[in-house]
């Protein structure tokens, strides 16, 4: 009787919280007037700085540019992702932002049914650029349509990726010689999800070479067990943590700095702490759960700020609206630009960038963004002085130098 | 009773006392009700989804956003067509009483050696050599099951983990170093997303899984095993020679299924599909198929649950319900299933 | 309270079950000191007045009062601390533990200290038990696993006799034990007595009812029709109380004379299996073949030996000259078994009567693996109709009958398939005497038919009754045969058996 008792009572409550749940939900989306621009972003998480950061921007954005917006959850999984657009859209969405680059055939048919419904579809972090150019054969004609269709909209990448992947080399080399570390190992996550890793340790690697030639305290880059052609240790996506048995081979070896090109810091973290904390992690990344580790064991952090949501933001109001800007591009390739990284390498830095920049700042408010409402609003295609060249410049503006300023 | 004649009357088993069955009935709607109640609650859920989601739709988000018009139904059965394919074939492993959590798996495998096989030929002869390809490495996956199940001792479960972590490998060797997530087919399936290939494909799969599971021996002996194993050995089910065909036939349907996954997106992807195996197991529960198996299943649970989850996701899109919510609503609704339909404890001592 | 000897009384005590009504307005009183019977046929509610006193299921409506007070336990384990307890006929222990764990089962913190459980002083308590009980064959230590299912019911005895109880109910719990196992239970049972407690002893086996008892309540479609005293027993009378008329003389078969057809229906040649070494046996069309033997003596082996159930070491089992490897060639070559295990062998119990009755004859009735419903439903109603199944619907959950009806089904399975050759394992255990009757009826009905029977039984006065032939077995040996005659006597048998 008791045990029915419990089970009535417990199927209550859930029904109940049900119910209030649904209601929560849906108090966040109330009808709105036609003029109102539906948006839907794409998330991989619904957690961390850069959710909470973006999130609060657009809410304080959506009044005063009039839009509203929901954000969904998406993975890798390219089959349920199409799906949930599909649904977003049946729902009346007339633009995807979406933080998940799926393989081109998908993405077409995401295109496709965007421009069935006169939605659009642009890209926030996602880096499209190295998605299409790293497709087999039998994707081609995708990316053809893709780049060919009015709905896509172009896309913003985290970080210097595409211009100029060097420029982590170059990063990482200042931080690590400004310390007495001279003994130092390199990873990075596999190639072909980035490329950039490349260019960034070839960059690298001849920084050593220039300072050993000119300098008497030379660099010894050390090779970790089981290390790729290119002398770095592939750290891939299934590793959780990198073993222990590799961070007792790098203390054996006198290793006293590991160049991490990658945003790989996290898993290097945990077995560093604990077995060889005289060890440095110098990598390019950033994550709630590594800044207590700053700057103690992780000496370097980089971010792309969560400001740059404007891009495809204003993109998407922008087309829905019909505007457009006079250097409106022809190509949806120079649509595809590049996001800057924010890079940290003391507690001073950091200390500024919290004052500048929404994902660094406690609380990400709104009253940290690089840019405001106002300002925001003067670059939509048909306010005075908008354009296409002003909205790129604006989201290149927000380098390391600038934000730390 | 009369007494005439009793001395010389030849016994009658009818003479015994008590309300003995005289017209044999076929269908008792209170008991069917009663047995099915689970399936009826599923059934209930269902009809409820669809009444909420025809008016909340327009009350959240505006007239224009309704659920019963052309376009909905039919990104409803597009999204319904993989899921139910899998689910019928699943049908057939759960109602043996046993699991099957490699699916995801197994159709990623399958899609991508498809793919691979008709682009490295590049037409569409190369349809058919490519399904019989995969339908061989699906019967020896069924093949390995059963076995797995019969003689190794082991539960069956435990060798859909095998075979999940085997295919599991497979997919990261056959995707690992070619830097693609996913592979684009060269010659277009189209055909299978009209919404009426769809529709009649369904249709047909459905009524063979119900033939299978109602009039075959297999069906039948299938259900007996799930209830009650050894009884089910006794009255002659071959233990193995079931499990191979249940296997087997599921292996049929993930084969469909698969070339259905890849004809939607013109590509597959190695993530494409390892949620599948636990879609699968969420939506027989949703509708109303017990986990032991045997006779309550049905092929009517695993519509039902199929049709109730995609709706669920669906509705919930249109109402504009966000991201944070959509899984806290589907994990309730889950709970409140499961405590609904899971079995009430005896009063006995403990067993 | 008038009456000093009152210790339970139940008034107006309604149980239904759906559309089936099991108790009508029930008043039901019992005395310490008593040993009462309650008998009935399947569905006649007896086991529901003491499954409601001791908390397996409340009653619809009713009142009930133990030792004066108003009783209304909600579970077993309630019922049990306040002192009525009771065994049920289906097996209740827990496996894969030892025999101590399962006697003292819920009262570990009796042996416990600092959260350890002492295990060897709950091995030591529990020997003591058992050998309070006359049991040395096995010990506390024991695994559960290792017993047999005989010897498992025992000990469920003992731990309901653990807690002293001062009613003791005992529902169908006989047949299911061994010959040593019953004369604990009926040393048990006097003594709870003989120490002015009370007993109530729930049967189909009037024999034994009648010799046990001091009184025997007859119950009939949920109403109690009489209670009479010891001095008022008599087996004609209360089986036409049971029945509501009279059965008559017959119960066994008729006629005395031992007969068999010349064909042979099912040999077993010098079959080896475990323990069972070199055995050999015709049986012949026509013929019924009985063994009978203490519950471990082998008996139970040859039947699933017989059925391929059993893989044999060397010999082998023939029909027709072809070998019976398993029990879908079994079925194949048309030999059925009854398992002794109704509710875990027999039956699917959570699965409709129809589909019960046809799971041996599917293969027979597959047309390109097709089976055609429309001749299931008629080999089904026949079956219904032959057995006279009492239930709603052929869709009706097995697990909802009576022991009865229950067995009627698995009896039905083999009919249906069309079985020349039906090996039959304690038939009638846990059926009452009009579905007895019945049983013997059909299995003579068998014989007459031609059909090959091998009818092993723990019943010596069913084994006297049908067999054309009767071995007797002995530590997994033939130890004698003996022919159907009207001078066989039970001591006869016993002797060779012991």
């Amino acid at each position: 009787m008791k045990t029915k008792f419990l089970k009535r009572a417990l199927c209550t409550t859930l029904a109940c919280a049900t119910v209030a749940g649904l209601g929560v939900g849906l108090t966040a989306c109330q009808p709105s007037d036609s003029e109102t621009v539906r948006i839907v972003v794409g998330v991989q998480q619904t957690t961390g700085n850069n959710y909470n950061s973006m999130c609060n921007l657009l809410d304080a954005l959506k009044d005063e540019l009039n839009f509203e917006y929901t954000t969904t959850l998406v993975d890798r999984n390219a089959d349920a992702a199409l799906s949930t657009y599909q649904n977003q859209l049946l729902g009346g969405a007339q633009g995807i932002i979406t933080m998940v680059d799926v393989d081109a055939a998908t993405t077409r048919k995401i295109i496709e049914d965007c421009e069935a419904n006169n939605a659009y579809y642009a890209g926030y972090m996602t880096d499209f650029a190295n998605t299409f150019a790293n497709t087999d054969s039998a994707q081609a004609e995708n990316v053809e349509y893709i780049l060919n269709s009015d709905a896509m909209l172009g896309a913003v990448t985290d970080g210097d990726i595409v211009r100029d992947g060097g420029t982590r080399g170059e990063f990482l080399f200042d931080a690590v010689v400004k310390t007495d570390a001279r003994v130092v190992t390199l990873c990075r996550a596999p190639l072909y999800a980035y490329p950039v890793a490349a260019t960034a340790i070839d960059r690298f690697k001849e920084l050593v070479e220039e300072y050993n030639a000119a300098n008497e305290d030379d660099f010894t880059i050390v090779e970790s067990v089981g290390a790729a052609d290119d002398g770095a240790l592939e750290v891939g996506f299934s590793m959780q943590n990198v073993p222990d048995a590799t961070v007792q081979d790098w203390k054996a070896k006198g290793v006293e700095a590991v160049i991490a090109v990658n945003s790989l810091g996290k898993k290097i973290l945990t077995n560093v702490q604990t077995s060889a904390p005289e060890i440095g992690i110098y990598q390019i990344g950033w994550d709630d759960n590594i800044i207590s580790a700053f700057p103690q064991y992780i000496k370097t952090l980089c971010q792309t700020p969560a400001e740059t949501i404007i891009y495809p933001l204003i993109r998407v109001l922008n087309a829905v609206r019909g505007n457009s800007y006079a250097d409106e591009p022809a190509d949806v390739e120079d649509t595809l630009i590049s996001g800057q990284y924010i890079y940290i390498t003391s507690e001073e830095e950091l200390e500024k960038a919290r004052t500048s920049c929404m994902n660094f700042a406690e609380g990400n408010p709104v009253s940290a963004s690089l840019i405001s409402v106002e300002e925001i609003k003067s670059l939509l295609a048909g306010e005075e002085g908008a354009s296409f060249k002003k909205l790129v410049d604006t989201i290149s503006s927000w380098t390391s130098e600038n934000v730390l300023k | 009773m009369s007494n005439e004649n009793s001395q010389n009357k030849k016994f009658d088993l009818k003479e015994l006392p008590g309300k003995a069955m005289h017209k044999i009935k076929t269908f008792n709607w209170k008991e069917w009700a009663k047995d099915n109640i689970f399936t009826l609650v599923a059934m209930g859920g269902f009809v409820l989804l669809l009444i909420v989601f025809s008016f909340l739709p327009q009350v959240m988000r505006g007239p224009n956003v309704t659920f019963w018009r052309a376009a909905v139904l039919q990104r409803y059965i597009e999204q319904v067509t993989v899921y139910l394919i899998l689910a019928l074939g699943a049908c057939f492993v759960y109602l043996m009483g046993s699991m099957d959590i490699s699916v995801g798996y197994q159709v990623a495998v399958f899609a991508t050696i498809f793919i691979a096989i008709v682009n490295a030929i590049g037409t569409a002869g190369a349809i058919p050599l490519a399904l019989i390809v995969i339908v061989v490495l699906g019967l020896v996956c069924a093949v390995f099951n059963a076995f797995v199940g019969a003689y190794v001792k082991l539960p069956t479960v435990m060798s859909s983990v095998i075979l999940m972590q085997l295919f599991s490998g497979l997919t990261t060797y056959l995707y690992g170093d070619s830097g693609y997530s996913a592979r684009a087919i060269v010659v277009s399936l189209n055909i299978l997303n009209e919404t009426w290939v769809r529709v009649i494909v369904l249709v047909a799969l459905i009524a063979i899984a119900y033939y299978l599971t109602n009039y075959t021996v297999v069906g039948k002996r299938a259900k007996a095993i799930g209830s009650n194993k050894l009884a089910a050995q006794q009255a002659g089910a071959d233990l193995l020679k079931t499990r191979v065909l249940c296997y087997g036939i599921f292996a049929l349907f993930l084969c469909v299924a698969s070339v259905f996954a890849i004809a939607r997106k013109d590509s597959f992807g190695e993530a494409d599909s390892v949620s599948y195996q636990m879609d699968i197991m969420i939506m027989l529960l949703m509708g109303g198929m017990p986990l032991s198996g045997g006779y309550k299943g049905r092929v009517l649970n695993t519509v039902v649950g199929t049709l109730t989850y995609v709706v669920l996701n669906l509705g919930l899109s249109l109402c504009g319900v966000s991201a944070e919510y959509v899984f806290f609503v589907r994990a309730l609704i889950f709970v409140i299933i499961v405590c609904l339909t899971c079995r009430k404890p005896g009063l006995l001592l403990p067993r | 309270m008038d009456d000093k000897g009152l210790i339970f009384k139940a008034s107006h005590m309604h149980k239904v079950f759906g559309p089936t009504v099991a108790l009508k307005d029930v008043d039901f009183e019992l005395h310490r000191g008593e040993i009462r019977g309650l008998i009935g046929e399947n569905g006649s509610g007896k086991s529901t007045i003491m499954s409601i006193a001791s908390g397996m299921q409340p009653a619809t409506s009713g009142e009930m009062l133990y030792k004066g007070k108003p009783w209304a336990p909600k579970t077993m384990l309630e019922a049990q601390n306040g002192g009525i307890a009771m065994i049920l006929q289906e097996s209740n222990t827990i496996h894969g533990v030892t025999v101590a764990e399962n006697l003292y089962a819920g009262r570990e913190k009796e042996f416990a200290k600092f959260g350890f459980i002492n295990m060897r002083k709950m091995y030591r308590a529990a020997d003591e038990v058992l050998k309070k009980f006359g049991i040395t064959a096995f010990k506390g230590s024991t695994k559960i696993n290792s017993l047999s299912f005989e010897t498992r019911k025992l000990i469920e005895i003992i731990r309901a006799m653990e807690k002293d109880p001062d009613i003791l109910v005992v529902d169908e719990t006989t047949t299911a034990l061994s010959f040593d196992g019953r004369e604990i239970l009926y040393g048990i049972i006097k003594k709870m007595a003989a120490d002015n407690k009370a007993v109530v002893f729930i049967s189909h086996d009037l024999d034994e009812i009648m010799d046990k008892c001091t009184h025997v309540t007859v119950l009939r479609d949920g109403e109690i029709i009489d209670t009479l005293e010891k001095k008022d027993f008599e087996k004609k009378k209360i089986s036409s109380l049971m029945v509501g008329r009279d059965i008559g003389d017959t119960y066994y078969r008729e006629d005395f004379v031992p007969s068999s057809g010349e064909e042979v229906g099912l040999e077993f040649k010098n079959v080896t299996w475990g323990p069972i070494k070199d055995f050999s046996l015709t049986v012949h069309k026509g013929e019924i073949v009985g063994i009978g033997g203490l519950s471990d003596c082998g008996m139970h082996f040859i039947g699933q030996i017989g059925f391929g159930a059993r893989k044999v070491s060397s010999g082998v089992v023939l029909r027709n000259g072809k070998r019976v490897k398993s029990p879908s060639a079994a079925i194949g070559l048309g030999i059925g078994y009854v398992s002794k295990n109704r509710d875990t062998e027999a039956l699917v119990l959570e699965g409709p009567i129809r589909e019960n009755i046809l799971l041996p004859s599917l293969s027979r009735l597959s047309k390109f693996s097709f089976i055609n419903p429309k001749t299931e439903d008629e080999i089904v109603a026949d079956e219904i109709k032959r057995y006279s199944i009492k239930a709603h619907s052929p869709k009706t959950y097995v697990s909802k009958l009576s022991g009865g009806n229950k067995q009627k089904v698995s009896f039905a399975k083999w009919t249906a398939a069309r079985c020349e050759v039906i090996i039959m394992d304690c038939p009638t255990r846990g059926v009452d005497v009009a579905v007895k009757q019945a049983m013997y009826k059909i299995i003579d009905n068998m014989k007459k038919e031609g059909k090959a029977i091998l009818l092993i039984s723990e019943e010596m006065t069913e084994l006297i009754g049908m067999s054309d032939r009767l071995l007797v077995m002995k530590d997994f040996k033939v130890a004698h045969e003996f022919t159907r005659s009207p001078d066989l006597k039970e001591t006869d048998i016993i002797e060779y058996m012991l």
